[in-house]
């Protein structure tokens, strides 16, 4: 079975209520850390390609700079702005290290 | 893109909107050119939150700010006779210090010394510096003026020109944070490549980083080149309405230019510029050019019925916007966009996250103002100013960190 987890950054790199932004190959994912738990989205947000990791995380929702759009960060669902959902991947935590598993399903249209 | 309602909350300063109050109460604020307010005549006529103001020189060179309107019946002060350091109502002789006292009621029969003390007048604390009259229109104890590096410059180290517009005082304030117009509005003015200034056209996609600060924060707009290498401006966004605009070239012994867009009422505002070199006399050639100038640059060349003067003829010959001067492409676009532009209506883009953020501050500080909370960036004790300067410089790689960029 191919391991589809792959190593982002330590977790020491996140602080509490400011998103990260990072490539994974052509891939760019946002981490988020809210309290002590790691949230892993998509940066792209689905409406006009701002990358949500320059927008402002408030509790578990992260809002898009340009256009208001609102995302859970728990499971990608789209909160404000009527937009289509991004996918939220599953985060592990080993040594201190974030694990992110990126075989997500694209949402459907 | 704001709401309706959020717009109008930071737009409106007239009367007792809040975000008028705030600014009244927490900020001092340039008011008019100290060049302008000569000893001993007619009082100059200042208009700031749609009230209007007399600035005055008594002959001991003390500068007075008081209402237009005498205490007495409302007769303008403008008509004044000035004295050491008073008005005298040219109406029925009120003599009205610079300090708010009244000194004499030549007209009031019984006890016009008694009667003086008891009649209320708003006179308002000011600081000279940079070659321009601050004020403080709040109530109460005055917060300390804003220690900024330019203050105590010596006359030729700084110099300051302005100009009204037709436009909302946000206007103003967005046209200085905003970093990715510049090589494309200005883009007659970007071909030499030796200048970092003109250096911005190496790639006109900006991306942006921020650090919060206690006055506002830095935006630091960073252009990749071909090479590699990136070029930083850090523009120093200093709340309530200051844009310290990055060096044209790097390094130190700068000129160093800050714009501060002054509300004269909801749909004007007065675009002041200070132009200082912490080190040196600043470029002597530029400063024949603006310094002192009321308004600046010749003032805008024109209305909206002939497209602000603008020029399609130099246009056809290479010239990118058609007009003569870098200021009047900026004041054009803020103007054309119309006395208040409807922020419900944009559609913005990611070279725009520090105009985004410029209003979230905003729009945070008035709110927990209307809750009576005072803005955490407000002038008071603690406050102070005189570190912040605007940076730029090439860094070797995106990944060089721009805040070690030396001030």
């Amino acid at each position: 079975m191919t391991d589809n987890w792959k190593h982002v950054c330590a977790v020491s790199k996140l602080s509490d209520g400011e998103p990260l932004g990072i490539k994974l190959g052509e891939q760019r994912i946002a981490l988020y850390k809210v309290d002590d738990d790691i949230f892993a989205t998509d940066d792209v947000c689905s409406h006009a390609f701002a990358l949500l990791s320059t927008g402002f995380l408030e509790a578990h929702v992260i809002e898009c700079p340009l256009h208001g759009g609102m995302f859970d960060v728990r499971d990608g669902k789209c909160r404000a702005g009527g937009y289509k959902d991004i996918r939220a991947f599953p985060v592990e935590i080993r040594d201190g290290e974030v694990f992110v598993r990126m075989d997500v399903p694209e949402v459907a249209s | 893109m704001v709401t309706r309602e959020e717009n109008e909350l930071l737009c409106r300063v007239t009367g007792d909107a809040p975000m008028g109050k705030m600014l009244r109460q927490h900020y001092w604020l340039p008011a008019v050119l100290s060049v302008r307010v000569r000893k001993g005549e007619a009082p100059v006529r200042v208009k700031l939150f749609g009230r209007n103001f007399v600035a005055f020189r008594g002959g001991n060179g003390e500068v007075g700010f008081l209402d237009e309107a005498c205490p007495h019946r409302g007769a303008s002060l403008a008509l004044a006779r000035v004295d050491d350091c008073a008005l005298t109502c040219l109406f029925h002789g009120w003599r009205i210090s610079a300090r708010g006292e009244v000194l004499d009621v030549p007209n009031e029969p019984n006890n016009p010394k008694e009667f003086a003390k008891t009649v209320k007048v708003k006179s308002y604390p000011v600081r000279e510096g940079a070659g321009l009259i601050w004020v403080w229109l709040g109530e109460g104890t005055a917060p300390p003026p804003p220690d900024f590096e330019w203050m105590d410059l010596p006359p030729d180290q700084v110099y300051a020109a302005g100009i009204e517009l037709n436009a909302n005082w946000l206007q103003g304030v967005e046209a200085t944070i905003d970093s990715s117009h510049v090589a494309l509005l200005h883009q007659s003015w970007t071909t030499s490549s030796a200048t970092d200034f003109a250096a911005t056209r190496q790639n006109t996609a900006v991306s942006y980083e921020f650090d919060r600060k206690s006055y506002g924060f830095r935006a630091a707009a960073l252009r990749s080149a071909a090479d590699g290498s990136c070029l930083a401006r850090v523009t120093e966004f200093v709340m309530p309405y200051y844009g310290l605009i990055a060096p044209i070239y790097s390094g130190p012994q700068q000129d160093r230019t800050v714009i501060i867009a002054v509300p004269i009422d909801d749909e004007n505002l007065i675009q002041w510029y200070i132009y200082y070199n912490a080190e040196k006399p600043v470029d002597s050639w530029r400063r024949t050019q603006r310094a002192n100038q009321w308004p600046m640059a010749g003032g805008m060349p024109g209305d909206k019925n002939n497209n602000w003067g603008q020029n399609r003829q130099i246009m056809d010959a290479g010239n990118s916007t058609g007009f003569y001067e870098i200021v009047i492409e900026d004041f054009v676009v803020m103007v054309s966009m119309g006395p208040i532009v409807d922020r419900s209506q944009e559609y913005l883009c990611s070279a725009d996250q520090a105009i985004v953020r410029v209003r979230r501050q905003l729009l945070e500080e008035v709110r927990g103002f209307i809750n009576g909370k005072p803005p955490k960036s407000g002038q008071g004790e603690g406050m102070s100013y005189k570190d912040i300067r605007a940076v730029g410089g090439r860094l070797a790689s995106a990944s060089e960190d721009w805040r070690q960029i030396p001030r």
